[in-house]
């Protein structure tokens, strides 16, 4: 019984979700009962379900690149033609991770301008940061011993790299992902700001006008947003190493 | 794994990588001259600056770079590059700002706006040092010095008002009394979150580590809260205080509301609870490791245990989470300004606002100056508090 309702209750959350971003009129009674004697429930510029495309576009596509982009470098700085820069990569990296989103995505605007492409590049080089260091972490901490008897066995470089090297370094990478697109999903919100759109945008309206429903709306549907990306992403890791395992 | 390399007959690559850096600097404009606050800007690349000493220096430092890639990379050799790069930074800024003051003379409103192709020869530079630092066998306080070098020879002429020109600068003189309480605000908001989340972490790691039960929850509920969006946690606060403060006198009379200090700040302390649980757990299980059962052995008593075992195990690992803590608090007050609490972030916000990008920058610079410092002042107070068998060089 216990692990039915379990089971059911992720399910049931993003029915709810759904019903509560789709749904103008059931949303709108829930925000009258939760913040009563509001001008406006409904955000009238733009659908909630708008501003939900627009986020993920956000995310998805500047996360995706990130990944791509962030793997490449750390197998390249780990190769022996790329090692000369290994060091350095891993510094501007540490150092560019102290900076705060906001500073990032501010600083996009003076140097690319504002709207949706710019804050996709600011995403982009905010997010790329911890695919890196995860991806030179997780390939430097295998035994150089397994990667000796690869060798041995007579794989050649890219096969040592596909079959083993990455195979291996694979949850640290994919933990790396998570993170940044965790990260994502928040500085996308406050890249309403500087005009990129998404779920920032009726969170920032909501505190301009003073109108807390609007807050309400867009804050818990990111929220909600960056919760079920972390809880996926957590249960197809779950299910790939438990897959691997058996 | 050891480089494959002969005799130095290979180059240098990161050397390479920041002379390449450097040339596309060139290329690019130095500064932008702006007749006032929000008029375009005219490029001026380097060659146009009309400051042969600046053109002269940083051609023969970057042709230098070039031709210390090529030679044996001895400590000699890596000391001359690590100079180098500190000149070229300290060049292209003195170039900006002599060009910039006669670009200037004379006019009220104009100002010059450091450009690409200055952007990228600071890049360069940290190139050509950090490369460098790396492969020479240098001392950590020597790689502190050099750090800090490039911070003075902005700062100093910064004070000195040889600096003024420079849009940034002009925006900061016109908002230095806000500038400066702005700051202490945003290091005491900072600070408080900090503080209260070690206040509540570090019991609450304890409590996880002893009770099993508590431990799921635990990390599930902090866990759950990083994930959500810095402005969305912010969002969330204001409704339930502006509830509590609307039914409770007693609450609006201490000045909390639904928005401003108060959400924000306890939306900043829960926020920088996830390193500090984390790592009080983590301290609990190293602590309840090996090292203990070795100092039982050796006859240790238990407030010697606590002296000499324990406490020096524990306290830079829990350090370390407040370190983490720290550094994410500065950056997500820089968001607080938009739920109505002002700091340094509100500069960067206006900035946006008014379509003026100097403003941002401005307010941009020392939020990422406080993070980078703070980040590496505790890094380097943790190094020191370790105790001598554990301590690795600060990262």
């Amino acid at each position: 019984m216990k692990r039915v309702v379990l089971a059911l209750l992720p399910v049931a959350l993003l029915a709810s979700f759904g019903v509560f971003v789709w749904n103008e009129p059931i949303r709108g009674t829930i925000l009258q009962i939760m913040f009563p004697g509001r001008l406006s429930y409904i955000y009238e510029r733009v659908s909630l379900a708008r501003l939900v495309y627009e986020h993920v576009a956000l995310v998805a596509i500047s996360g995706s690149l990130a990944a791509i982009a962030g793997v490449t470098l750390g197998v390249f700085v780990t190769r022996p033609i790329g090692r000369d820069f290994h060091p350095i990569v891993q510094d501007i990296s540490s150092v560019a991770q102290t900076f705060p989103p906001v500073a990032v995505l501010a600083l996009a605007v003076p140097a690319i301008g504002f709207g949706f492409a710019p804050s996709i590049a600011a995403l982009f080089i905010y997010s790329i940061l911890p695919v890196i260091n995860n991806t030179i972490s997780g390939l430097d901490s295998i035994d150089a011993g397994v990667v000796e008897a690869s060798r041995g066995v007579g794989m050649t470089r890219r096969q040592i790299l596909f079959l083993t090297e990455l195979p291996l370094a694979a949850r640290v990478i994919a933990a790396g992902i998570r993170t940044s697109l965790v990260i994502n999903v928040g500085t996308a919100t406050i890249g309403a700001v500087v005009g990129a759109g998404g779920l920032g945008t009726v969170i920032v309206s909501g505190l301009v006008r003073d109108n807390a429903a609007y807050v309400f709306t867009g804050a818990i549907t990111a929220a909600f947003f960056a919760f079920g990306l972390d809880y996926v992403i957590g249960r197809v890791e779950r299910r790939f190493y438990d897959a691997r395992s058996n | 794994m050891t480089s494959q390399r002969n005799g130095g007959s290979a180059p240098e690559k990161t050397t390479l990588l920041g002379v390449v850096l450097m040339g596309v600097a060139l290329l690019r404009p130095l500064y932008a001259f702006k007749e006032n606050r929000v008029a375009l800007g005219e490029p001026v690349t380097l060659f146009e600056t009309g400051v042969p000493f600046g053109v002269i220096a940083v051609c023969v430092l970057v042709l230098l770079a070039g031709i210390l890639a090529f030679a044996p990379q001895t400590t000699r050799v890596r000391w001359a590059k690590i100079a180098a790069g500190l000149l070229l930074f300290s060049s292209l800024l003195i170039t900006l700002a002599v060009s910039g003051s006669a670009a200037v003379a004379g006019t009220e409103f104009a100002r010059v706006t450091p450009s690409t192709g200055f952007w990228l020869g600071v890049l360069a530079s940290f190139v050509l040092i950090q490369g460098s630092l790396h492969g020479a066998d240098v001392r950590y306080s020597a790689k502190i010095a050099v750090g800090l070098i490039p911070f003075l020879v902005t700062f100093v002429p910064a004070i000195a008002g040889m600096l003024d020109s420079l849009a940034p600068m002009q925006e900061y003189y016109n908002r230095e009394s806000r500038f400066v309480s702005e700051l202490g605000t945003h290091l005491w908001l900072s600070a408080a979150a900090v503080l209260g989340a070690t206040v509540i972490g570090v019991p609450l790691g304890v409590v996880a580590y002893r009770r099993k039960a508590a431990e799921r929850p635990v990390f599930a509920l902090i866990n759950g809260i990083q994930t959500v969006p810095s402005l969305a946690l912010f969002g969330l606060m204001i409704a339930p205080l502006a509830f509590l403060s609307r039914e409770f006198p007693l609450l609006r009379a201490v000045g909390i509301r639904g928005i401003g200090n108060a959400p924000a700040l306890i939306a900043l302390t829960l926020y920088a609870l996830l390193p500090i649980v984390r790592n009080a757990y983590t301290s609990l299980a190293v602590i309840q490791g090996s090292v203990v059962e070795a100092g039982k052995g050796m006859g240790m008593s238990r407030t010697q245990m606590l002296r000499y075992v324990e406490v020096p195990i524990a306290v830079p690992i829990i350090l370390s989470g407040i370190r983490v803590s720290t550094v994410q608090a500065i950056g997500n007050t820089a968001v607080a300004p938009l739920i109505g609490a002002g700091w340094l972030g509100a500069f960067v916000f206006q900035g946006i606002g008014q379509g003026a990008p100097d403003l941002v920058v401005m307010g941009v610079l020392p939020i990422v100056l406080l993070s980078v410092f703070v980040d590496r002042g505790l890094a380097i107070l943790i190094s020191a508090l370790s105790p001598t068998g554990l301590r690795e060089a600060p990262t």
